[in-house]
Parts: structure tokens; C-alpha cells; sequence
């Protein structure tokens, strides 16, 4: 079990993660998600014992990270994001070496290492991994966090790099791990991936958690489903108008304020197209869809007070 | 039985080094000139066996003054050294700032850092085990250099004796702890330094101030003049008197225990006087010296290898700005020991008395890796890892 108690980091009196408490249950698989910037990465540095909390911590089946950090990092595995490893080694010397700092009998880790390099796709590279591309290298880095078989695997943005196919492996491999019984926390800003693997999310939003919860009660609350989407362009000069309705959850203004994304609980077309004519904005498109995630989300954050960075 | 965190890292830097092209690129440029530097000893070592044979046709009848002493020594293997230790000054401290300067930035730059971070390895075995495997590196690397002199010795027929061999081992061990010198710097760099371009620049600079711009500037009249004053000259009544002691031979006498210029014509009391304003300017020089010393790694590192490989005229040179002139002879025992010829009573200068006349040099040399390795230590620890 993974649990954050009252976490805050601090960097030069700016605060990356404020009072973050949260737990996540054994085989979940947790999404951490939130804009770059939410203080996603610093949450999990700090859950992997490289950077100490400025107040509060964080413990992984009861034990504290930044008191016992070696018998921690025994346990977890862990794949940064934009992974790197020894550019001169190859995909196999990379995991023996790493395997040797996890005190693994030789035996044991040689048959490993084949076998997670076989599960990811590797097997059978024998160039270093200098020469791989970022795709290959999080194959790598997802076999690595595998490697010494731990309780808790920690992925910071795992998708980031991977093509489709790399993807589709990736959400077998941790569906697998899941289903024995490890917990799986997973950090990244795309929504979409997160909901498809993530049995519960967390949200954050400038270093704090906004909302935690089962995948479905969350979709529920944001009525997912139930939400349209209207995305207007304009051609003038002119910025564009406020909008008013009753039934608007949000509004996403592009940076330049040339085109914007609204949701609403039902279509207000007509209203957004009186608004432009009462500002003379002549409108360039009008663009109607169910609202999808990231919109729901962006409202979702707007709602709760806390200004975006990202 | 696995090995502990800072072995296997150890292990892997060690390796990393071995498979480097650019240690292999500097072993062999080392190599090539510490037998440049060889064969250039080689040849001076062979003009003073040539001087030494020509010196034994003409014995002297006056067996035990310093001068007929210092013709009874047979000259010494270790000069072949000493520039090859000059040399290795340089190439020495280049190898040790590339071997160091990227160990932690090209795990910054390939982003590995944070993965081995997030093993089970505590932070100091990383930057133990990283000097480690350099250290063990340039271990091999100077066996290596030790090994082909050596080899280029025998095929020269030139064979040092035992204590010739333990020197010879003990110049090695403090090249060792010179070019761990700039690793641990260059090692410092790379921990303060997020680029291995950064982090070798500023080795570099830091290298080329404390090996050459500190000692320039020390030694410049600029801040010689002012500290230590004008060099005393001579008065010309004393020169003139000198000059008719010259052709008078009885003027040399000998004591028990030193050989000294008998002054009885001179104006004694000019002649002290003259000789304690330069002692007195000898020993502010030498402070001054001992102060670049404690500055400049590479200063310091030719002083001791000089002391213990160089020529007896160098060794002469060296101490007579300590005030006193010393020469090398053979005592009763057989022994080599070094004699002070100048006013001082009898010293001995065996090895373990150039060793305690160099204990701060050592000290100051041994304190330089310390100091860097600290430092880094230190930072590393500190380190954000983002």
C-alpha cells in the first residue's frame, strides 16, 4: 500500500506539492494526473526516495520513504520519465548491472533479464542502447522496472514515447502485473490513457490533489456522457466575447483568443452564436462534439479554484 | 555472495574506463611520452657513468672531502626519471581531468543518474564506487607506464638495485596520488557542473592556474622583489680577497665532522655578515616557494620527484635555498648520505632523511585528492536530483 500523509516540497520557497495525503490500495492501478507542471514528477521523486519532502512523507507498505530508502527501493521498480540508461552498454549489460545493485543471484537474474526482454520486445537486440530510439528505450525502462519483481512499480509518463504498438504492449504488461497483485501507480497528462489502464485516479493541480476516487465515481461526478462540446473560431481582430448561459460548465480560451472550447450541460449554440453577434465577432466556425475528457478535466480543474499553468 | 552497491559500481566505472576510447587514446599518449622522457634520463645517466669511469682514472689523495666523496658515487638509475616525471607533470594531471570531468555529467546528460539513484544504492557508493573504478584505472594505467620503462630499462641493460627499485615504486605511488589530484577535481566539476563541456573547462582552467599562472606569478620579480627583497651581493672587498684565497690550496682544511672554507685571511667579520643576509633571503625565497607549493599540486609534485630521482647537482641546488650546500657521500657504513658543506653541522640525507625533509610536501600532496574528493563527496550528497 502506497500512502502520502500531509506531503509538501518546497524549492526555493516555491511549493511543488502542498499537504498531498492519499492512499492507494495493493493491486491498483493508480493514475496520478494532472497539466505539466501539477508537481507530478516532484510527487514521485519523492516516492522513490531521490528528493526528501520539505514536510509530511510518504510510505510504501508502512515503511517511511526518506527514512528507509534502500529497503524501499528494494521493493519498487521504478521508470523515470524520458528513461536513460548506459548509452555504451547494451539492453542486457544495462539490466545486469542494475540487477547486481538489486544483490540478485546471477541464476536468477540472467533467466529475468531474458525474460522481460522478450516481454517488452527487445530480445534479440544485441546493439547499445545509444543507438535505440526513445520508443525502445521505454521499452527498456519498463522491463527495468520490472526487473527485481517488485510489490510496487512506479511509471512517471510511461506512454509518452511509445507507438501504438508500444502502447498497446505496455497496457497488456501492466494489466498483467496487476492481476498479481501489485500496485501500479502510474503519473501522466494524458487522460485518455490513464482511464483506459487505471482502476482510480488522482488529480492534481498546482502541487495539490483536487480530487482522488475510483475511475467510474469521478466520470461520474464530471457526468461524463452527459456533456457537449462546442469549439468556435473567429476571424476579426476583435478578442473574443465573454460567454454566459446557465448551462456552461467551462470555457478554454486558445493563447491568442482566436478560437475556444466550451462545455456545457446542453447545447448552447445558439446563445454562443448571439454572444459573438451582440460583440460583432464574425464567427469562422462553430463546431459541435460530446465533450471529451481533457475538456471535462480542464473543467473540471477551473471549477476547483486552482489556476493553470499548463 | 553478491558484492555490495559500491563494488558493482566500482566494477562497472572501472570497466566504463577500460572501454573508453578516450583513456586508451591518453594511456598511449602517456605511455609514449613517459618513454620519451626515459630515453632522454637514459641518455643523461649514461654521460655521468661516462664522467663517473673517466673520474675513477684520476683518484683523489684527499679520500674524505665532499668533493672526492661525490666522485666515489657511482651515478644514480634514478635520474632516468626525473623528466620523465617533468613530463608526466602535465599528461599526468590531463589524464586524471579526463577521466573525471564526465562521470557524473554524462549520467546527468543520458539521464541514467536518476534511474541508478532510484536503486538500492546509497548515495555514497555511487561516488565512492565512481572514484573507485578511477582510481583502480589509473593504478592500471600506471602499471602499465612502470612496466614499459621498466621493460625499456632491461633492454637497455640498465638495471636499478633494490633501493633504486623501492624509490622508483615510491615516485610511482605519488605520480598515482598526482593524477588522483586532478580526477578528484575533475570528478568535483562534474558534480558542480550539469555539462561535460562546463565541467572539463573549468578543470582545465583550474589545472592550468594552479600549474602554471600560481607558480608564474610567485616566482615573478613583481612579487618576489617585494616580499623576499634584493638577492645580497657581495661586497668587492671580498670578492678581491676570495680571488687571492683561490691560488692559496693550504686555505681548505678539514674538521671532524664538515669540510669548511678556511676564512682566516678574509675580513671575518664582512663575510658573516654577507652570508647571514643570504641565508636569511634563502629562507624567505623557500617560504615563499613552500607557499607556492601548498597552491600548485603540479609545483609541489615536481619538487618531490625531483628530490628523489634528480641528479646530486639538482638535489644541490634544491637545499642551497635552505642556506646550505650539500654534497653526497659514501659513509663508514657504506652508506649514500647527503653533507652539508656550508656552515650548518653534519646532516644526513638517506632516503628516509629526504623523506622527512619533503613530509610537507607529501603532506600537502596527499591533502590536495583529499580536499577535492571532499568536495565532491560533499556536493554529491547535496545534490538535487530533478
Amino acid at each position: 500500500m502506497i500512502q502520502f500523509d500531509h506531503l509538501s516540497k518546497e524549492y526555493y520557497g516555491i511549493l511543488a506539492v502542498k499537504d498531498l495525503t492519499a492512499g492507494i490500495q495493493d493491486g491498483e492501478i493508480f493514475g496520478l494526473l494532472g497539466p505539466n507542471g501539477a508537481g507530478k514528477s516532484t510527487t514521485i521523486l519523492m516516492l522513490v526516495g531521490l528528493i526528501e519532502p520539505s514536510a509530511g512523507c510518504c510510505r510504501i507498505d508502512g515503511v517511511e520513504v526518506a527514512t528507509n530508502p534502500i529497503s524501499v527501493k528494494q521493493q519498487i521498480g521504478y521508470m523515470p520519465e524520458d528513461v536513460g540508461f548506459y548509452p555504451m552498454l547494451t539492453a542486457e549489460e544495462n539490466l545486469t548491472y542494475f540487477a547486481r545493485l538489486f544483490r540478485m543471484d546471477s541464476r536468477d537474474y540472467k533467466k529475468r533479464i531474458t525474460d522481460l526482454l522478450s516481454l517488452t520486445g527487445l530480445d534479440g537486440v544485441t546493439k547499445p542502447v545509444g543507438g535505440y530510439s526513445k520508443g525502445m528505450r521505454q521499452r527498456l525502462g519498463l522491463a527495468n522496472a520490472l526487473l527485481n519483481d517488485p510489490a510496487v512499480i512506479i511509471l512517471d509518463e510511461p506512454t509518452a514515447n511509445l507507438d501504438p504498438q508500444g502502447v498497446a504492449d505496455y497496457r497488456r504488461i501492466i494489466s498483467g502485473v496487476a492481476r498479481e497483485g501489485k500496485t501500479v501507480f502510474v503519473s501522466s497528462h494524458i487522460l485518455s490513457e490513464v482511464s483506459r489502464v487505471c482502476t482510480s485516479i488522482g488529480l492534481l493541480s498546482k502541487g495539490q490533489l483536487i480530487a482522488q476516487g475510483k475511475w467510474e465515481d469521478l466520470s461520474r461526478e464530471l457526468r461524463v456522457g452527459d456533456n457537449i462540446g462546442i469549439t468556435i473560431s473567429i476571424e476579426t481582430r476583435d478578442p473574443m466575447p465573454e460567454f454566459s448561459d446557465a448551462d456552461l460548465v467551462s470555457v478554454h480560451y486558445s493563447e491568442d483568443r482566436k478560437s475556444a472550447t466550451l462545455v456545457a450541460h446542453t447545447d448552447i449554440s445558439d446563445s454562443v452564436i448571439d454572444s459573438c453577434a451582440l460583440a460583432r465577432v464574425r464567427l469562422h466556425g462553430i463546431h459541435r462534439k460530446g465533450a471529451s475528457l481533457e475538456d471535462l478535466f480542464l473543467s473540471y480543474y477551473e471549477n476547483s479554484g486552482v489556476p493553470q499553468n499548463g | 555472495m553478491a558484492d555490495p552497491g559500491v563494488i558493482v559500481i566500482a566494477k562497472k566505472e572501472f570497466f566504463d574506463h577500460l572501454r573508453s576510447r578516450k583513456f586508451l587514446l591518453l594511456l598511449g599518449i602517456l605511455t609514449i611520452i613517459a618513454c620519451m622522457g626515459l630515453l632522454s634520463g637514459v641518455s643523461e645517466y649514461r654521460e655521468n657513468v661516462k664522467w663517473y669511469n673517466e673520474m675513477q682514472k684520476y683518484p683523489s689523495q684527499d679520500d674524505d672531502s665532499p668533493v672526492s666523496s661525490y666522485l666515489k658515487l657511482k651515478p644514480s638509475v634514478l635520474v632516468v626519471f626525473c623528466n620523465t616525471c617533468q613530463l608526466l607533470s602535465v599528461t599526468g594531471g590531463i589524464l586524471g581531468i579526463a577521466m573525471g570531468f564526465d562521470l557524473l555529467t554524462k549520467e546527468k546528460e543520458s539521464r541514467s543518474l536518476k534511474l541508478l539513484l532510484a536503486h538500492p544504492a546509497y548515495r555514497d557508493e555511487v561516488i565512492n564506487g565512481k572514484a573507485l573504478g578511477g582510481i583502480a584505472a589509473i593504478a592500471l594505467a600506471l602499471g602499465i607506464v612502470l612496466a614499459a620503462l621498466l621493460g625499456i630499462l632491461l633492454v637497455m641493460s640498465i638495471l636499478p638495485d633494490a633501493a633504486e627499485c623501492g624509490i622508483i615504486l615510491l615516485v610511482f605511488a605519488i605520480t598515482f596520488l598526482y593524477i588522483f589530484t586532478f580526477f578528484a577535481l575533475s570528478l568535483l566539476m562534474s558534480v558542480l557542473c550539469g555539462e561535460s563541456g562546463k565541467a572539463l573547462i573549468y578543470s582545465l582552467f583550474i589545472f592550468l592556474v594552479l600549474g602554471s599562472l600560481v607558480p608564474a606569478i610567485v616566482s615573478s620579480p613583481l612579487v618576489m622583489d617585494p616580499v623576499i627583497g634584493q638577492k645580497p651581493e657581495m661586497s668587492q672587498a671580498i670578492i678581491d680577497q676570495m680571488m687571492d684565497l683561490a691560488e692559496l690550496p693550504k686555505n681548505q682544511v678539514r674538521t671532524q665532522n664538515r669540510t669548511e672554507l678556511q676564512v682566516g685571511t678574509l675580513n671575518r667579520e664582512e663575510w658573516d655578515r654577507y652570508n647571514r643576509q643570504l641565508r636569511e633571503h634563502g629562507n624567505r625565497e623557500l617560504g615563499l616557494k613552500e607557499i607556492q607549493y601548498l597552491i600548485s599540486p603540479t609545483e609541489n609534485y615536481k619538487k618531490i620527484t625531483t628530490c628523489l630521482t634528480s641528479p646530486t647537482w639538482t638535489r644541490i641546488v634544491l637545499y642551497s635555498t635552505r642556506g646550505e650546500s650539500l654534497v653526497q657521500k659514501i659513509d663508514n657504513q657504506g652508506r649514500r648520505i647527503w653533507v652539508s658543506i656550508d656552515y650548518n653541522p653534519k646532516i644526513d640525507y638517506d632516503l628516509s632523511g629526504i623523506l622527512a625533509l619533503i613530509s610537507g610536501n607529501l603532506i600537502t600532496l596527499l591533502a590536495f585528492p583529499l580536499v577535492f574528493f571532499g568536495l565532491a563527496y560533499a556536493s554529491f550528497m547535496k545534490m538535487d536530483i530533478r
